[in-house]
């Protein structure tokens, strides 16, 4: 019962971080249409960045705000240089996910050459550092900061877009941009904001990932790994899919790690296989 | 108002709108009629900045905004009810007009005063209205943003005949307040019993021009000419 219960939460931590990561995915291209891949570079910077910041600093404000600020600005300056105006690049999911991999190498080289493919970790605030026993379970506290996270950032997420004259404005580019711009908003600006909330998701999640799987190179990859089950499970451009989707997959890769170690990715990916065969557009049709 | 002048504009290598020149003044109801196909749509579209004109101007109470972009149009007190209404499907009606509105533009309570039962819906989600609901929320959303010219490309399509004295109350009220209205409407009846000046479209540009009161005089000589015209113009196509 004990590591069962464990099993799950460690499960459910690690799903909530994948579910920060594939949120600012499932923004971007649920409101812009724009598959955006760059997230495991992006995620690698970030936590590199956050974890130099508090080495630096020791201000655990100033990590956070340097990760999810330099995200942020990332997000804006991509869809300036790239998206805006381009037709073409919107029109066309190959040279996104192109595009996506061309910014994932120039980050993983400059991470290479200013940390020397050292791996390298947060340091946990001494307030989560403890573990708590429940019901003959043992979890780190930091998992539960990990599962409270990702709840309020699906919460935030979800009262941004549906109360919010912020997210009527989104979801009215989605349904007819042409027609947003017709009432004077001016949709380009609309979508540059989707673009930097999306990568501040990212920013967040390096800064959360930094003190639980680190910043190491090739990390990056092992983001695209876990968070593409996700979207493909839940459906892309759907949140509450990711949510879901999110939670499957860390709990699956934590039962599988647990019990049958050399299984686990094959566990996802049976997962992924079985959506395909029965829910093709995933468990939640775009919502 | 607006002022268009040499106006070109069209899709790929097809020109739709040849060298149009067009005037709607303040408080004026102009209908604009023409056979399907005939490019008015296409005109609406342009003149709204949602299709980049080629060539010619537009101009808008005294700016050119020939290059400018729909939401700068808009907040110079141009609006569109497009064809096919294309309104916000996962908005609701109150979402959709507090996302529109502005400080001139209408409120909710002046739009229930001549659209009563959109103010009965105003939780739904536009995707869940009937089509002439969903039409007079296309109105309204336009109505909300203030327009000092607005352009309705038919309007009256699917609407019911109590929705369509609606409509015409609130033409009536634009044209008092002063506002301009270029109106493309296929029931010439309906554009006849608003219009202060009927145009009639073809071959990309305005072939007629007559005044509301011509045109109700005799409303089977305008009807004659569109039908003249359609067959006119079809043989002229197949040569
Ligand atoms: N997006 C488009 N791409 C290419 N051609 C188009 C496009 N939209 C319209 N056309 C063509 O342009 C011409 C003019 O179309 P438009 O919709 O402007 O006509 P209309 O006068 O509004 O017709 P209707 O009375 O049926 O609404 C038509 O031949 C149409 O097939
Ligand atoms: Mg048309």
């Amino acid at each position: 019962m004990g590591q069962w219960l464990a099993v799950t939460v460690n499960g459910l931590a690690f799903g909530m971080l994948l579910f920060i990561l594939a949120s600012g995915l499932t923004l971007i291209f649920g409101l812009a249409r724009y598959v955006n891949l760059a997230h495991g570079g992006v995620y690698l910077f970030t936590a590199y960045l956050a974890i130099e910041t508090y080495t630096r600093t020791g201000s655990y404000w100033a990590a956070a705000g340097m990760a999810l600020g330099s995200a942020a600005a990332l997000g804006a300056l991509l869809y300036a240089l790239f998206v805006r105006g381009r037709a073409w690049l919107r029109a066309n999911p190959l040279p996104q996910v192109l595009l996506s991999f061309g910014i994932i190498y120039v980050i993983s080289d400059l991470m290479q050459a200013r940390y020397h493919g050292l791996a390298q970790s947060l340091p946990l605030p001494d307030l989560v550092s403890g573990s708590v026993t429940v019901a003959g379970a043992t979890v780190t506290e930091y998992r539960i900061v990990l599962v409270v996270a990702g709840i309020l950032v699906a919460v935030f997420l979800w009262l941004l877009l549906s109360r919010t004259s912020f997210g009527s404005a989104v979801r009215a580019g989605v349904d007819d941009h042409e027609m947003l711009s017709a009432i004077g908003r001016n949709p380009e600006l609309l979508f540059a904001s989707v673009f930097a909330i999306g990568f501040a998701l990212i920013g967040l999640s390096g800064l959360l990932g930094s003190a639980f799987i680190g910043a190491s190179p090739g990390v990056e990859y092992t983001i695209i790994l876990y968070t593409l089950p996700i979207i493909v499970i839940g459906g892309m451009g759907s949140l509450q899919g990711a949510f879901i989707a999110s939670i499957l997959v860390g709990i699956g890769d934590s039962i599988g790690k647990a019990y049958f170690p050399q299984l686990s990715l094959f566990l996802i990916f049976a997962i992924v296989v079985l959506t395909l065969a029965f829910r093709p557009e995933g468990l939640m049709r775009n919502a | 108002m607006l002022q268009v002048r040499e106006l070109r504009s069209g899709y790929g290598s097809i020109e739709i709108v040849r060298g149009l020149d067009l005037d709607v003044a303040a408080g004026e109801v102009v209908a604009l009629v023409g056979r399907n196909g005939a490019g008015k749509s296409t005109l609406v579209n342009t003149l709204m900045g949602l299709l980049p004109a080629r060539a010619g101007s537009v101009e808008l109470a005294g700016r050119d905004v020939t290059k400018a972009a729909a939401h700068a149009r808009n907040g110079l007190g141009l609006a569109v009810v497009p064809q096919g209404r294309r309104v916000f499907g996962s908005l609701t009606v109150d979402q959709t007009l507090s996302l529109a509105r502005r400080p001139r533009g209408w409120d909710l309570e002046r739009v229930a005063s001549v659209f009563p039962r959109l103010a009965e819906r105003r939780n739904t989600r536009a995707r869940s209205l009937s089509g002439g609901e969903q039409s007079a929320l296309a109105m309204a959303r336009a109505l909300a943003t203030g327009p000092t010219l607005l352009l309705l490309d038919e309007p009256s399509e699917g609407m019911s005949p109590h929705v369509l004295r609606a409509l015409t109350k609130v033409i009536g009220e634009l044209r008092a307040e002063g506002a301009g209205v270029l109106l493309v409407e296929q029931n010439l009846s309906f554009a006849l019993t608003v219009a202060d000046r009927v145009l009639v479209m073809a071959r990309g540009h305005i072939d007629v021009s007559v005044t509301g009161d011509q045109a109700r005089a005799d409303p089977e000589a305008l009807s004659r000419h569109l039908v003249l015209k359609a067959t006119r113009d079809q043989q002229e196509e197949r040569k």
